[in-house]
């Protein structure tokens, strides 16, 4: 609501009654103390339904996807499903052909060069006293 | 009337909310409603007990009235102000040995008035001026001058016409500049 200024006076009567009208709007009534607070405990009590329930049911999800570990988990959560409904989805012939492989090398009976076998069964001691003995 | 639609509009959706059990919807109400209407009262009765009493009498009719508030009709403050008005009007009518008459002029016989303004207590001797006019002056001259509403929402709150508020207002003047006449030597407007 605007408010609504009364015109400028223009007698010394009128200036002597406006000036009283500042001044009074100037001081208002102090309101008394908890008043605010009294009014809204009276509110609260008159509701006619029982206060809270809006923001209360807004919270719900937002307080289970808490409990869940929040956003982030709620996209681990996504992820993890979109991975699930892919590997379903898609034929899984490059899955066997890579276990086929897996196979096939252990069918051929391959080994490690000996170059590499060496460097892992190096004695690493070993050669740390042939150096301190030369 | 000043107010436009949408004003309205949104202290419709308030109520609603309120009436839909929304507790942030109550405490807006009490914190925007509930002090203009205890100043309007305060100003009316000059007694803080009795002005939290009408408040809290009005508030409740808002809270009452909120499910089947009707959307657009009317601003929640002029409503409060009317239903404000005319609590106060009636206590001070049974408070008064008798209502003055519209026509009354308290010049004369208002000593105390003279003797306040002599103490240079402007406000103060404008408050008891004030309570010297007939309810009806009063409660008009009080939502003008006081709360600076417009003479449209004046005829709302009073129910009656705009041109019925301008006779309050101008006869309501007129009684308060002879009230304050005598002691007007005293008083220079610059020291407002």
């Amino acid at each position: 609501m605007t408010r609504n200024p009364a015109p400028s006076p223009s007698n010394p009567e009128d200036a002597l009654l406006d000036a009283g009208f500042a001044a009074l709007r100037n001081t208002p009534p102090p309101l008394p103390d908890g008043f605010e607070q009294r009014l809204t405990a009276q509110a609260l009590r008159a509701m006619p339904v029982a206060p809270g329930p809006v923001a209360e049911r807004a919270g719900l999800l937002s307080r289970i996807a808490a409990q869940l570990g929040g956003w982030q988990a709620g996209v681990a959560f996504g992820g993890a499903a979109m991975a699930g409904l892919s590997l379903g989805f898609f034929d899984p012939g490059g899955l066997i052909s890579t276990q086929s492989g897996m196979f096939e090398i252990a069918e051929s009976g391959a080994t490690m060069s000996a170059e590499v076998s060496d460097g892992i069964f190096d004695d690493p001691l070993a050669q740390f006293e042939a150096e301190l003995g030369s | 009337m000043a107010s436009d639609p949408s004003e309205r509009q949104a202290d419709a959706a308030l109520l609603a909310a309120y009436a839909a059990g929304d507790a942030e919807a109550a405490r807006q109400l009490a914190r925007t409603h509930g002090p203009p209407v205890f100043r309007l009262a305060r100003r009316l009765l000059n007694n803080d007990a009795e002005a939290e009493e009408i408040a809290q009498e009005a508030m409740m009719r808002l809270w009452k009235i909120a499910p089947d508030w009707r959307a657009g009709e009317a601003l929640i403050s002029t409503w409060l102000y009317r239903v404000a008005t005319n609590l106060c009007t009636d206590r001070l009518r049974r408070v008064r040995p008798g209502p003055l008459p519209e026509g009354h002029d308290p010049a004369d016989e208002s000593p105390s008035v003279a003797e306040r303004l002599h103490t240079r207590q402007r406000a103060a001797a404008l408050e008891a001026a004030l309570e010297t006019l007939p309810d009806r002056q009063r409660v008009a001259i009080t939502l003008r001058h006081l709360e600076e509403r417009s003479n449209p929402e004046i005829a709302e709150v009073m129910d009656i016409s705009v041109e019925a508020v301008e006779s309050l207002l101008s006869r309501g003047r007129r009684a308060l500049k002879a009230a304050l006449a005598p002691a007007a030597p005293h008083l220079s407007v610059k020291d407002a």
